[in-house]
């Protein structure tokens, strides 16, 4: 694996998703003075949510492509320059936050609007009595945070893992980068496929395996060298976060309790080989696979969101990010199409139950659209595209 | 009904796996903190049971279930989050405390009961030392790379078609595609739900001990394969095969390689 090659797919899971995130930074930075802890904050929501919007816009290009049989250099040649948009529209976001904090009073509120006053601990002046032993404890709490985020990430990545699914995963990715085809042939056998067959169907509309192979032609690392070792160095990571965003919602940005909350997730996690089917299981046995994907990212972030939209179901930003979260679990698996969907529902009954708002609970369920109109694909897709 | 229900009850149980005592804290810690809180009741309590109540009613599994989540209705249980719920319930029990040594302790009680009470993700089952950079069987990429140099030098111009044992059925195409199998991981059901009749007596005869090589031979030409590769130490009595269109070619690491003969 060449040097370049590690680089370019650092570009692609990290650098890239923080500018493309910036889009997301007026709405989510309200607040007026930007200190290390709200800075924190801002660079793990852009990480998260750029990738996210990442996988989104993935998705809603390569379905029709994938119908309408184009090649996979097409798919990742549009891919690029949607990028390049989102690059551009990322950085125009942050010159527009910036913009946004000079132009606005000093008043501290988060991103729910309202006052905020548990960061103040970290953000007090240093003569205030306690604070050293506060910033102290603080700090020992996120480097154990940091310590058992890298040993995941690190142990996933450098041990081997065999899983058999990957027989299908590595395989569509490889078909798409070495022979251009996309979702053609079977990947287990390698000869050419009807497309309605078994388990592959569900690849038509949840392509994730393209999301990947897109990232194995741009770095140029063969598709297994990047699944089995170099996304759980970034995905596991980025899962880890999710929670902390998850946990920096709960406690109201209370970062005493978040660390420790992220913490013991982190040991459950670790400690979480109770069977192959749980959460944990999937974040870090397979996490290259698009279902652990879904159960390690898109599962936290649907909730922290969710958990925002019962805060204050008027929301508009939580709403759309809801809507590309539901959009990006859609490319990651076919269950990812319908638990998507399903939280959204369960939600949205919580949230009309507490404010009788049925406009604003229809504007949550709207969010996850894409998920209905992606299962109603993936059951019709023959007599929606007539192709075979 | 009652055989819906009972399979969704087989689902649960193989979800839960050995993590009862985690869903008995999250189960307890749900509802201590809906007693004392009617946010933490709206956020957590009522959606996961709703989930459940959803999860258990085979009405919802026999008519939503089987035709959209067919083999995979058990992840509709990765939105009840168990992990949440105990980092929550950890985080109450650590805040109680105003001492930071305590509060230290505390969280390091929570993580050896954690620890404990469940099953460590990081072991010798699960993972093993990478072989390469691919973390696939070196055995796979040095039988893959054989086969093709040889079939390059013989020009054949299309892929060849391989039969491998079972053990790098699912491995070999992760490496290349400049290798077609015959039947690949669809021998277990997998693309196809039943393999076709012709695959299937091969794969009969690769997983014997002892193949019949005649009648493998006779059916691996009539499917075009051009390689067939024996584990010299599983497989016995196939070198014969050379007497029925197969030649040697190489032995890779343990793996005897015969390609067909031209007829």
């Amino acid at each position: 694996m060449s040097l370049t090659g590690k680089i370019l797919t650092g570009i692609l899971f990290v650098v890239l998703p923080v500018i493309a995130g910036g889009i997301y930074s007026p709405f989510l930075v309200k607040r007026i003075k930007l200190h290390f802890a709200d800075i924190c904050k801002l660079l793990i929501q852009t990480w998260m949510y750029g990738i996210i919007t990442m996988f989104a816009v993935m998705q809603l290009i390569a379905v029709p492509m994938i119908a309408v049989r184009t090649t996979f250099t097409m798919l990742v040649n549009v891919w690029c320059v949607l990028l390049a948009v989102l690059a551009v529209a990322g950085i125009a976001g942050y010159i527009a936050a910036l913009l946004r904090i000079k132009k606005h009073g000093e008043s501290a509120v988060d991103n729910a609007g309202m006052s905020n006053n548990k960061i103040q601990g970290l953000n007090e002046p240093e003569t205030v009595p306690g604070r050293k032993g506060y910033v102290f404890w603080i700090a020992l709490l996120a480097a154990v945070f940091v310590i058992l985020t890298g040993y995941q990430a690190r142990v996933a990545s450098k041990y081997q893992h065999t899983d058999d699914d990957d027989a299908r995963f590595v395989a569509l990715e490889l078909l798409a980068t070495d022979e251009d085809r996309m979702l053609t042939h079977n990947p287990i056998d390698g000869y050419p496929m009807y497309w309605n067959t078994g388990e592959v169907k569900k690849d038509y509309t949840s392509p994730w395996t393209m999301y990947v192979a897109a990232c194995s032609r741009i770095s140029g690392v063969h598709p297994a060298i990047l699944s089995h070792r170099l996304m759980p160095m970034y995905l596991v990571p980025l899962c880890c976060l999710a929670y902390l965003l998850l946990g920096l919602n709960l406690f109201r940005d209370d970062w005493e309790k978040t660390l420790i909350f992220a913490i013991i997730v982190s040991a459950v996690n670790i400690f979480g080989y109770t069977s192959t089917h749980t959460v944990s299981s999937l974040l870090l046995l397979r996490i290259w696979q698009g279902k652990a994907v879904f159960a390690g990212l898109m599962v936290p972030v649907i909730l922290d969101l969710l958990y925002r939209l019962y805060e204050d179901c008027t929301l508009v930003p939580e709403k759309v990010l809801l809507f590309v979260s539901c959009m990006a679990s859609s490319l990651l698996s076919g269950g990812g199409i319908v638990i998507a969907a399903l939280a959204v529902g369960f939600y949205g009954l919580v949230v009309l139950a507490k404010y009788r708002n049925i406009k604003n609970t229809l504007y949550i369920w709207l969010t996850c659209s894409p998920c209905v109109v992606y299962a109603l694909c993936n059951v019709f897709w023959y007599q929606v595209f007539r192709l075979s | 009904m009652v055989g819906w229900f009972a399979e969704i009850c087989n689902m649960f149980i193989k979800f839960v796996g050995t993590g009862w005592f985690h869903w008995l804290i999250a189960a307890i810690i749900l509802v201590a903190g809906s007693v004392k809180n009617t946010h933490f009741r709206h956020k957590f309590l009522y959606p996961a049971v709703m989930i459940l109540i959803v999860f258990f009613c085979p009405l919802v599994y026999g008519t939503i279930g089987i035709r959209f989540l067919n083999g995979m209705y058990w992840r509709i249980l990765w939105l009840v989050p168990v992990s949440v719920i105990i980092a929550i319930g950890g985080t109450w029990l650590v805040m109680r405390f105003n001492n930071y040594i305590l509060k230290a302790v505390m969280l390091a009680l929570t993580v050896c009961v954690i620890a404990m009470s469940g099953r460590p993700m990081f072991s010798k089952d699960n993972y093993v030392p990478a072989q390469n950079e691919y973390q696939l069987p070196q055995v796979t990429i040095d039988i893959a790379d054989t086969i093709i140099s040889d079939s390059l030098a013989k020009d054949t111009g299309v892929y060849p078609t391989v039969v491998v044992p079972d053990e790098m059925l699912c491995s070999m195409r992760q490496y290349t595609t400049k290798i077609r199998l015959l039947y690949g991981r669809d021998a277990y059901a997998y693309i196809f739900n039943e393999l076709e009749e012709m695959k299937a007596v091969v794969h009969n005869e690769m997983i014997r001990q002892t193949p019949d090589v005649e009648k493998l031979a006779v059916y691996a030409k009539a499917k075009n394969v051009d390689y067939i590769v024996f584990s010299s130490v599983n497989h016995k009595g196939y070198q014969d095969i050379n007497m029925h269109g197969y030649e040697f070619v190489k032995n890779v690491d343990g793996y005897d390689i015969y390609m067909r003969q031209e007829d």
